[in-house]
């Protein structure tokens, strides 16, 4: 395959393209599986891109992990996605996972935003799948999980938090809840883990955003939408927490988000080859679209940093 | 001063999860500054907060918050860095030169309980206290603060944010600074329909820090100089997108009064371009930010009340710098004494400055009834020293906060401070010429001091001491006598003193980027323009600028509703702000009905931003000569000129005619909400080196209109004392404004006159 990634068009052929050249075999093994997952890449309707896109890929370094999370009824109404996707991501979550999933498709009752989405990676060859449900604004969360009481209530370390989905990965029966947070600072994140049990590393995180931004962090954690998630091992203890922003609101545009990311990676001796092209400049030098940023603290005090980016420039193609 | 490539993290507390910054001084190798952070004051063993809840429902408030926090350096975090750093021998204090405080806070609750930025300014002496109150809408909202006090666990979810300005010499890189205003303008149009983004006033600085680096507007470029740690650079960048982030909130501030009816104050800056070289003086800002406590069982019954009625709740504050030269204070203690019918006793309090402890107090009186927010206060200053005491009139007063500052007491500092003026090389001296509108009577006269060194080796203070109440407004002109024998002046507009320290900075004269920029507002499809050609040319006669010419020729913006913005015409020039200006020739063609009309020697003042275009209006210039002024009697002439608009604030055409009528009349918001914002003009009494030009206002008038209306009010002050106003001026035929030598006396002061005139005049 001939691939000079500036000059070919955005869209799902585009980034399939971008992949498969770099890693042979990964294009054709993992574009029929997002195909699956997907019908309808070419999209521009859905809602999991702020563009439309109704795909979006995700980095995860030092590993350089790359995942999809997919849209499987891009333009359909939520509780229809949401069938669509427990059809494609239920089959080979635990019974415990099932369950959840259940009681979530039971609160929101067909209404919610967009309902649900799929994720999908290939670790080693082999496709692993994750279910994303909704939780709509009208759940009872709060009891539900330990995290519930963590991040809700009056007095707590992040006030205004509110649970907007969960993540339930087939390979290690994790579920993983994500929440809406207010502008946090470093100090509360501290709380926050250390009540979660998980290592209190607070210059940690501000030193691996500093490292990213190129600005310290003084005062709260950038970005005026922000998110955290927390995953839950089947025993129910925290195994990792993750905190987000948009990438807009730490880097600005999409091109400069790319440059941060690859300066900090080239430091770091992280893989950047795949994400390089694959969000390489398209004709009209517009970059793909970037969403979340993230950085993740593990139980063992690991830290691993994430973004996720469309297939196609901010408001779609220019073409 | 410190040493900004000498900072060191310390950590301390349990875990060493805390840490601090510390730096060594320049001189003094065993003395060391460390940042500080804000915690809750206590004051006799007490926290210094409060938190009532009103039983009766009153419609708008349902309790009220009060507390004062301070900056301090913990104890055990001085005792870690001294373990590590062993040559510490004593700590210094820095010098704050300017400071702001924040509280915001967003709860859970039914719809997400929101309790707005609380701005506040503390104080620049002893613990830099700032006190905050706020109004607590519902009981829902008080229930939630009760619970995030009293929680058990940890510290409070409530936050507190300072950002202190401390000067520093930039030893360790170079800064350049970048501002494109135009890609602001397109990113606020794009989110315009989503938030409220820059056009809060008084959440102006918190909007830019949002949105300035998302947009991609601001850029920030750091080069380290030689050996210069990763931590410093990173420091240094910080620093950069802080004074970034200062400068276009200033802009956007600014161009409040240039933003005509419904313009959005974005869409008239200007891109600007600064670079800060190795060794200039700055202003080292950074935020420091700490949690509120919570608190135990004990203590909590002694801070959380429920009464009946709201009460009337008032917090006094001292704000400023208090201090004269040699640090003396400038008055011994004020004396504040409310009046309120529900509280008939002890209701006299002093403030003391200086004092941490004194230096604020929170006025409460019984509710009773209905709520009436209307009280009367008023204070006496104790000047010391044998200066009789100034006891100030009844204030009426609603506000919940009154800010006492230096000019309240008739009390005004203003310090300038070389930042990176080549003296020696190719500057000699700053002259600096310093006006103040004395008050009542008093001889008003311009004080002229020179600056011959950079930072605080050289800096230059103007005092005075009027001990009556004074305006917060000064002007002042800056004369660059260079080696050559030439004459740099520049004299930036009126400044309104800060809330809390003046200082100006005083800068490089040489040419530097500036820019002008034009932009077409197309109001509706069919209309717009469908062809701007104008050739442009720039003029600082003041300065003895080289003329410097542009073209924009056939630019055809795109008839898509909202702001377009042609190509930037940048070029090296050092304007001076009061003269500078552009001469403008050519043609547009109006979209609607193909209309042309041709663009004849229309003088844009530089200070006014980009020429602002818009498709239902044409744009004149008056110009505004003062070379007639009888400078022997008079010191200072200041100008307003605006015009009236109308309900969707588009300039009027047929407004009511309305003259004679008091510039102090538009302090009422709906009397101004039927005018622009005024543009104002201060002539100074000329000096060496300083040119008699003439000054310029833009005009717009409706294309659909006959006449050209605008309003203006001149005032003289008065070398003797006292101010005269300018008459009725006649303006035919040419749109020229003779200010004359000196008006009659018994002119009253601030009276606004009215000119008309019929476009088939001119």
């Amino acid at each position: 395959m001939t691939t000079t990634c500036p000059g070919r068009p955005p869209g799902f052929d585009g980034s399939v393209a971008r992949l498969g050249a770099t890693e042979p075999g990964i294009g054709p093994a993992w574009e029929d599986e997002l195909r699956v997952v997907c019908p309808r890449p070419d999209s521009s309707s859905s809602r999991l891109c702020a563009n439309g896109d109704p795909i979006e890929f995700a980095f995860v370094w030092p590993a350089g992990e790359l995942r999809a999370t997919c849209d499987p009824a891009p333009g359909a109404a939520p509780g229809a996605r949401l069938e669509r996707a427990r059809a494609a991501g239920e089959g080979r979550l635990s019974v415990r996972q099932r369950a959840a999933v259940t009681r979530l498709a039971d609160w929101a009752g067909g209404a919610g935003r967009y309902g649900g989405w799929v994720g999908s990676r290939l670790t080693a060859g082999q496709v692993t799948r994750k279910l994303y449900v909704e939780i709509v604004d009208a759940a009872p969360w709060q009891d539900w999980w330990p995290t519930g009481r963590l991040l809700w209530s009056p007095g707590s370390a992040v006030p205004a938090s509110l649970a907007v989905m969960a993540g339930l990965d087939e390979v290690d029966g994790t579920l993983e809840v994500y929440f809406r947070v207010p502008r946090i600072h470093p100090d509360t994140l501290c709380e926050l883990l250390s009540r979660a049990g998980l290592p209190p590393h607070r210059r940690a995180l501000t030193a691996e955003l500093a490292r990213l931004t190129g600005q310290a962090v003084r005062g709260y954690l950038p970005g005026r939408d922000q998110g955290l998630s927390i995953v839950l091992a089947p025993d129910g203890h925290a195994r990792a927490l993750t905190w987000y922003t948009h990438a807009g609101m730490l880097f600005g545009p999409p091109a400069r988000a790319r440059a941060a990311y690859l300066a900090a990676g080239r430091r770091a001796g992280w893989p950047m080859e795949t994400y390089a092209r694959l969000t390489a400049a398209d004709a009209d030098q517009a970059t793909p679209d970037h969403g979340l940023a993230g950085v993740r603290i593990d139980r063992d005090g690991g830290l691993a940093s994430s973004i996720t980016c469309g297939l196609r420039p901010p408001g779609g193609s220019r073409r | 001063m410190f040493d900004l490539t000498t900072a060191r993290e310390i950590a301390y507390g349990p875990g060493g999860e805390l840490s601090v910054r510390v730096f060594r001084d320049r001189t003094e190798k065993n003395i060391w500054y460390m940042e500080p952070a804000p915690r809750l004051r206590i004051q006799n063993s007490q926290p210094v907060f409060s938190l009532t809840r009103y039983l009766s429902n009153d419609s708008e408030v349902a309790g009220v918050l009060t507390f004062d926090v301070e900056l301090h350096a913990p104890q055990d975090a001085k005792l870690a860095a001294e373990r590590e750093i062993p040559e510490i021998e004593a700590w210094g204090d820095f010098t704050w030169v300017s400071g702001d405080a924040f509280f915001d806070q967003t709860f859970p609750g039914p719809g997400g309980v929101m309790v707005p930025l609380v701005t506040q300014t503390p104080s620049l002496f002893g613990s830099n206290v700032a006190s905050f109150q706020v109004a607590v809408a519902t009981p829902e909202e008080v229930a939630t603060f009760v619970a995030a006090f009293t929680t058990p666990g940890g510290v409070s979810p409530c936050r507190v944010e300072y950002q202190m300005g401390v000067l520093t010499q930039l030893l360790a890189a170079e800064a350049r600074v970048v501002y494109k205003a135009d890609v602001a303008i397109d990113y606020e149009r794009t989110y315009a329909t989503k938030k409220d983004t820059w056009g809060n006033r008084k959440s102006v600085l918190v909007g830019v820090k949002q949105t300035l680096k998302e947009s991609g507007a601001g850029d920030v470029r750091v080069t380290p100089g030689a050996g210069v740690s990763d931590e410093i650079k990173q420091m240094v960048t910080d620093w950069a997108w802080t004074t970034l982030e200062n400068q276009v909130a200033a802009a956007v501030d600014a161009a409040r009064a240039l933003a005509q009816g419904n313009q959005s104050p974005v869409s008239v800056t200007s891109d600007f371009t600064r670079t800060y070289s190795e060794d200039a003086i700055v202003e080292w800002s950074t935020p420091v930010s700490a949690n509120l406590p919570r608190f135990d069982d004990a203590t909590w019954p002694r801070l959380y009340r429920e009464v009946d009625n709201r009460e009337l709740v008032v917090t006094f504050a001292l704000a400023g710098d208090l201090y004269g030269p040699d640090d003396v204070d400038l008055f011994e203690y004020v004396t504040v004494e409310v009046r309120y019918p529900t509280r008939t006793t002890d209701n006299t309090f002093q403030l003391i400055p200086g004092d941490d402890d004194a230096v604020s107090k929170t006025y409460v009186a019984p509710g009773g009834g209905t709520f009436d927010p209307n009280y009367e206060y008023r204070y006496t200053v104790q000047f010391g020293g044998g200066t009789p005491a100034y006891e100030s009139a009844w204030i009426s007063e609603t506000a919940t906060l009154v800010v006492l500052r230096p000019s309240d007491f008739g009390i005004r500092n203003v310090t300038f401070l070389g930042q990176n003026v080549p003296f020696g090389t190719t500057v000699e001296k700053v002259l600096i010429d310093f006006f103040e509108v004395p008050p009542g009577d008093l001889p008003s006269k311009m004080q002229v001091k020179e600056m011959t060194a950079n930072g605080e080796a050289g800096q230059v203070s103007f005092s005075s001491a009027y001990h009556v109440p004074i305006t917060n407004i000064y002007n002042y002109r800056l004369r660059y006598l260079l080696k050559t024998g030439t004459t740099v002046v520049y004299q930036p507009g009126q400044q309104f003193g800060s809330a809390n320290a003046d200082l100006v900075m005083v800068l490089d004269p040489a040419p530097s980027l500036a820019n002008m920029a034009v932009r077409g507002l197309v109001s509706a499809k069919k209309k717009g323009f469908l062809d701007v050609s104008l050739h442009a040319s720039y003029y600082d006669v003041q300065n003895s600028a080289h003329e410097l010419t542009h073209r924009w020729t056939g630019w055809n913006p795109p008839r898509k509703v909202g702001i377009q913005s042609a190509e930037t015409w940048y070029f090296d020039a050092q304007p001076d702000p009061e003269t500078a200006y552009f001469d403008l020739s050519g043609q547009i063609v109006y979209g609607e009905g193909m209309l042309l009309l041709p663009v004849n020697g229309l003088k844009l003042p530089y200070k006014n931003g980009p020429l602002f275009l818009s498709d239902t209006e044409e744009l004149l210039s008056v110009e505004i000569f003062s070379d007639a002024i009888d400078w022997e009697a008079v010191t200072l002439v200041t100008l307003n000129l605006f015009q009236a608009v109308d309900e969707a604030g588009e300039i009027a055409a047929g407004e009511a005619p309305k003259t004679g009528f008091a510039l102090a009349e538009l302090d009422d918001p709906e009397v101004a909400a039927g005018f622009t914002q005024p543009i104002a003009y201060s002539v100074l009494k000329p000096a060496d080196g300083v040119k008699r030009l003439p000054s310029f206002y833009t005009l717009r008038r409706p294309i659909s209109s006959e006449k050209i209306v605008f309003y203006y009010n001149g005032d003289y002050v008065l070398a003797t004392g006292g101010a005269v106003a300018v008459d009725e001026t006649a303006v035919t035929g040419k749109l020229q404004l003779h200010l004359p030598p000196l008006p009659p006396a018994g002119g009253g002061r601030g009276i606004v006159h009215r000119v008309e005139i019929p476009v088939a005049s001119l």
